[in-house]
């Protein structure tokens, strides 16, 4: 049987009332919610606690699953509103890592960026916070769908579905997000650098 | 005539295409149109350089593994659930019993209501009535007082019929 027929049963009996079934459907998505919460919620502390209110909501909604979508997609879908009303709650700012980056450590995220192998560990926590800020700074949809696209590793259909947003929408959105992360990063790129002097 | 742009500067007509492109989902006969479009159109193909470049700034996100739930999750959330429904079954027939006294409350509201709205109707009726019965009674009061000579003709005719003469 292919795992989502697999899925399909343990929801099932889940909805019959079948604890262990629930279980098994929370030791498979757990790490996952965890850690799409953690990124959501900027590694504030609270996406386990966020996590478990994900799955005691879903296992009380259970029943108003239909399974038109996959179990999976349904419970992401519950976690990314768990983390905005968690946010919103909180009235979280977004947190403003200082990475004085230099020049070159700048400069190496251009064009060659896609590699970012750092071999330096302490460039690589660097380079992580520089993104991190860039994210800060742009629209929370915006750093939702880069987040669920480029960290969490999630299809367009998917987070689409998770947003409740047409798949076009969401690829316009995400193509002017980069946009915008990457200004952002030039512009600051600019801040950093020192005024030169040209001599004639 | 003019492409519509969008605030990024792609055209607005060309960016799902250049997202997949950057994904990497086109077929070679897309990626190819895709590819022509930005050698003719500066601000796409300015956009399509964003788009590349923010891909390389955020697989340094990537560094660092992803957290991961701690050992006792599962057993902390199922612990968690079985907690509420046993509140939940708790609180569950004082609910219900709450409810009920509500709808009580509300049937009886209704009735008071509806009793007070005809009492209420009732009223000018009721008044009608009075005014005649007091209007009865104000005649009967007022009957002629009998001057004294009066008196005196008909205690003789009183008597005298008494009398039999």
């Amino acid at each position: 049987m292919s795992d989502a027929a697999d899925e399909q049963q343990l929801v099932r009996r889940a909805q019959a009332g079948e604890e262990a079934a629930y279980e098994t459907l929370v030791r498979v998505h757990q790490h996952r919610v965890v850690a799409i919460a953690s990124r959501l919620l900027r590694g504030s502390g609270d996406a386990e606690d966020i996590a478990q209110q994900v799955f005691a909501k879903a296992y009380f909604s259970l029943r108003r699953f239909d399974m038109r979508s996959k179990f999976s997609t349904w419970i992401y879908k519950i976690t990314v509103n768990e983390c905005w009303n968690h946010l919103r709650k909180k009235k979280a700012r977004p947190l403003v890592y200082e990475a004085d980056l230099t020049e070159e450590q700048s400069e190496r995220f251009e064009g060659e960026a896609q590699r970012s192998s750092a071999v330096d560990p302490e460039e690589s926590v660097r380079q992580h916070d520089l993104a991190e800020w860039l994210l800060s700074q742009v629209d929370p949809m915006d750093r939702t769908m880069l987040e669920l696209k480029e960290v969490q590793g999630f299809s367009i259909d998917e987070i689409a579905e998770m947003l409740e947003l047409n798949a076009n929408t969401v690829k316009v959105r995400l193509f002017r997000a980069r946009g915008k992360l990457v200004e952002l990063y030039r512009r600051r790129l600019s801040q950093s650098r020192p005024a030169t002097i040209k001599r004639g | 005539m003019f492409a519509k742009h969008s605030r990024a500067g792609a055209c607005s007509a060309w960016e799902v295409r250049l997202e997949d492109y950057v994904e990497g989902r086109l077929a070679s006969q897309q990626a190819a149109e895709v590819e022509m479009h930005t050698r003719v159109c500066a601000r796409c193909n300015a956009a399509l350089d964003q788009a590349k470049t923010s891909v390389g700034i955020l697989t340094a996100l990537n560094a660092r593994p992803l957290p991961k739930a701690g050992p006792l999750f599962a057993g902390r959330v199922m612990a968690a659930i079985r907690s509420e429904r046993r509140d939940q079954e708790l609180w569950k027939p004082l609910e219900i019993a709450g409810w009920q006294l509500c709808w009580l409350a509300c049937a009886a509201a209704l009735i008071l209501a509806v009793f007070t709205a005809r009492v209420q109707l009732a009223g000018p009726r009721a008044t009608v009535n009075t005014t005649a019965q007091q209007s009865q009674v104000e005649e009967l009061i007022n009957v002629p007082v009998l001057q004294p000579a009066m008196q005196d003709d008909a205690l003789l005719v009183a008597s005298r019929e008494s009398n039999g003469r």
